[in-house]
């Protein structure tokens, strides 16, 4: 995984301009690898005066560091645990969730596979090692190259707990290290079958498969779909805060709710919160 | 007034707040309300997370953070306190052994981790108080140092195992499959107060299977085919001339169990019977008293139990015969003073009452005996004739279950010599045995 750890000095603070203000940010690094930075750099055009401190190490850092009171905001792709709340509480800390964005994770397959939809009963069995064979599914004879993310990843466990009924991965799946890796992969096999964020559905030579649901409509992951809650390979990411933000962390998190944040969270491969009704 | 999302979302909120179990089983509920668009995304995840606060809270569960791999984890604590009075006399007239008049004072504890792990697997650990193998008893008073101090309270590993336990193994040939490799509780039945032919605290060390057929070999019956090999020495090794050859020391163990059963209010009714056979291969462990050499025997136990006035009746019965009991007997008599083969063994017993329901009573009678070399004294029950061979006698043992939870039991065993000229080591002149047992268990 990206363990980057990306450090924007406001210009105030290059020039030892002592009312600078800080936001300390940590966590997910599927969030804090593009989109939060990119967010935060378009914050601080605006306010030249906020210096951003962002550690992209994974959503358990984040929460770990929310509850220890060394970062203000912790970015995660998951829900935080029990454990992890009732640690919070022992200190203090009273986690909030706000869903900042969210994330929809698409079946591919290479483009040149007759497949063009599965079920979500297939698409279990797939994974889960059920069935070997592209016959199986109504493909061409060949047995399954299954890809999936690495098991150090949060995205490893959510597709178990999305996909797969919370099974086991096929023993012979293969484990990679990112969403591009997988991508690149299965672009290049054509027996190949994996799932990406939906901004990596774009990658060359692949190709994404609708998930037929159990009242026979297929769907495909989009705004759309994500938003209607028909495409059930969807997940939430948050930003968790001690109670109510406030101060610079409420200031921040309005502006990436707001409509330029949101376009920003478009733009990085991400689906937007939709707007309240 | 409050609108009809208002009054849902409280009503949601009272319902689930209602209790943290329910809690827990919330997120599909909550899920529905967003997807018919009672309630948005941020209200619903606000939801959640006091949710989530109340059970971390309020909840035990909420406080234990258990991996993802594990799909049930089982703790189990047992706790005993007994007073034991032993008074054994030796072969050897004048000469005291060292529980010749004595009261003890015991404890034990035996603290269990279970985990029942994806895809059929399964490990555990146990840890126990003393460190023999036949025995889990530590002693009040029995500290080194000073009056109440510690030093010689110590928990042991008893058992460390990993298994693997499906239904409908190798395409539904077996209907069910159990194995189980590391130091574990054996899984033969042997019926008998401790386990006569097997002590029951042994936990044996190697792999055991188990293979279940139901409905065979006819409607109603079942067959369980199990098999043990168990290390018996880590080094084990001979020589030929100046070169070690390894030579695994091994413990094997057959048994068929032909069962038809049936549970009522927790009891088990019906018939069991299980030819059982047993041998030893250490060719690299020096032969004694306690010897592995000569040992070939087969065992039959049987068990019948029926209804009787509405708490099972029990009749249970071993035989067993050392296959090669007389070269067994030769070898551990001085040469020349024993004709006999003193090759059998068995025991017979009547058990009334359940052992699982609070208010149970349940009474044994059991008589057994040990012919000298129809056996080895480091499998039998510890506490008849402490585990020696060459004795017959009796024991009787009544238990009552306070609660589910907590056990009042007394034993009193007795043993004599079978053959009163033996040699000094082999049984007592007489060995009686008195425990008052309270258990607690969870």
């Amino acid at each position: 995984m990206n363990k980057s750890t990306i450090f924007l000095l406001a210009a105030a603070l290059l020039t030892g301009t002592a009312s600078a203000q800080k936001l300390v940010i940590k966590g997910s690094d599927t969030l804090g690898a593009k989109m939060v930075p990119q967010v935060a750099e378009a914050f601080r055009a605006k306010n030249p005066g906020v210096v951003f401190e962002i550690a992209a190490e994974g959503s358990t850092t984040g929460i770990a560091a929310l509850t220890d009171g060394t970062a203000d905001i912790g970015m995660s792709s998951r829900r935080a645990r029990p454990t992890e709340v009732s640690a919070a509480l022992a200190k203090g800390v009273s986690m909030k969730p706000i869903i900042v964005s969210f994330d929809a994770m698409a079946v591919i397959v290479n483009e040149s596979n007759p497949v063009t939809k599965l079920t979500l009963r297939q698409v279990e069995q797939i994974f889960a090692g059920d069935v070997k064979d592209w016959s199986a599914v109504g493909g061409n004879a060949g047995a399954f190259s299954v890809y999936t993310r690495n098991t150090s990843s949060g995205t490893y466990q959510d597709w178990k707990d999305l996909a797969m009924k919370k099974r086991d991965y096929a023993s012979s799946s293969q484990k990679m290290a990112g969403n591009e890796q997988i991508a690149a992969e299965v672009g290049k096999n054509p027996s190949g079958i994996g799932y990406v964020g939906i901004a990596y559905t774009h990658a060359p030579g692949v190709k994404v498969v609708g998930i037929v649901l159990k009242d026979s409509k297929v769907v495909m992951p989009a705004a759309e779909t994500v938003h209607d809650k028909s495409y059930p390979y969807a997940r939430p990411n948050f930003f968790y805060t001690n109670g109510e933000p406030h101060g610079l962390a409420a200031q921040f998190i309005d502006y990436l709710l707001g409509a330029e944040g949101q376009d920003i969270v478009a733009k990085s491969g991400f689906v937007p919160v939709p707007a309240s009704k | 007034m409050l609108n009809l999302k208002s009054k849902l979302f409280a009503l949601v909120a009272a319902l689930l707040c209602a209790g943290t179990a329910f809690a827990q089983d919330s997120g599909p509920l909550i899920d529905m309300l967003v997807k018919k668009g009672l309630i948005n995304d941020q209200e619903a995840e606000d939801l959640r997370g006091e949710l989530l606060k109340d059970f971390a809270a309020n909840s035990p569960a909420g406080k234990l953070d258990i991996s993802s791999r594990v799909n049930r984890l089982t703790l189990a604590l047992d706790a005993r306190i007994r007073y034991q009075y032993d008074n054994e006399t030796t072969n050897s007239p004048g000469t005291a052994g060292p529980n010749n008049d004595r009261s003890r004072y015991r404890y034990r504890f035996r603290l269990a981790a279970t985990a029942l792990l994806n895809n059929n697997w399964n490990m555990g650990l146990r840890l126990e108080t003393a460190n023999g193998a036949t025995s889990t008893n530590d002693d009040f008073g029995a500290a080194g140092s000073t009056n109440f101090a510690k030093d010689a309270n110590t928990a042991f590993v008893g058992q460390l195992f990993i298994g693997y336990a499906a239904n409908g193994a190798f395409i539904g040939a077996i209907d069910n499959l159990d194995v189980r490799i590391g130091k574990h509780a054996h899984p033969y039945f042997v019926p008998g107060v401790n386990g006569f032919y097997i002590d029951s605290d042994i936990n044996v060390e190697g792999l055991s299977e188990q293979l279940t057929w139901f409905d065979a070999p006819a409607k109603g019956w079942q067959l369980a085919l199990r098999g043990g090999q168990y290390i018996l020495a880590n080094n084990s090794r001979t020589t030929v001339g100046a070169v070690f050859t390894n030579s695994p020391s091994i413990w094997w163990v057959g048994q068929a169990e032909f069962s038809k059963t049936y549970i009522f209010e927790n009891n088990v009714y019906g018939t069991r019977i299980a030819p059982t056979f047993m041998a030893f291969t250490a060719p690299g462990i020096v032969s004694g008293a306690n010897a592995y050499d000569n040992f070939g025997v087969f065992l039959l136990p049987v068990e019948h139990t029926i209804k009787f006035h509405n708490k099972p009746l029990a009749f249970y019965a071993t035989y067993g015969v050392n296959l090669d009991g007389r070269a067994r007997t030769k070898r551990l008599y001085p040469a020349g003073t024993v004709e006999n083969s003193y090759n059998q063994m068995g025991n017979a017993g009547i058990r009334y009452g359940g052992a699982r329901n609070p208010g149970d009573l349940q009474l044994t009678a059991e008589y057994r005996f040990i012919e000298s070399g129809a056996y080895t004294n480091f499998l039998a029950d510890s506490d008849f004739n402490a585990g020696r061979t060459n004795g017959a006698g009796f024991i009787t043992s009544a238990s009552y279950l306070f609660t589910d939870a907590v056990t009042g039991t007394v034993t009193f065993f007795h043993a004599e010599n079978i053959d009163k000229n033996s040699p000094a080591a082999i049984g007592f002149h007489k060995a009686n045995v008195l425990q008052v047992d309270l258990s607690a268990r969870f």
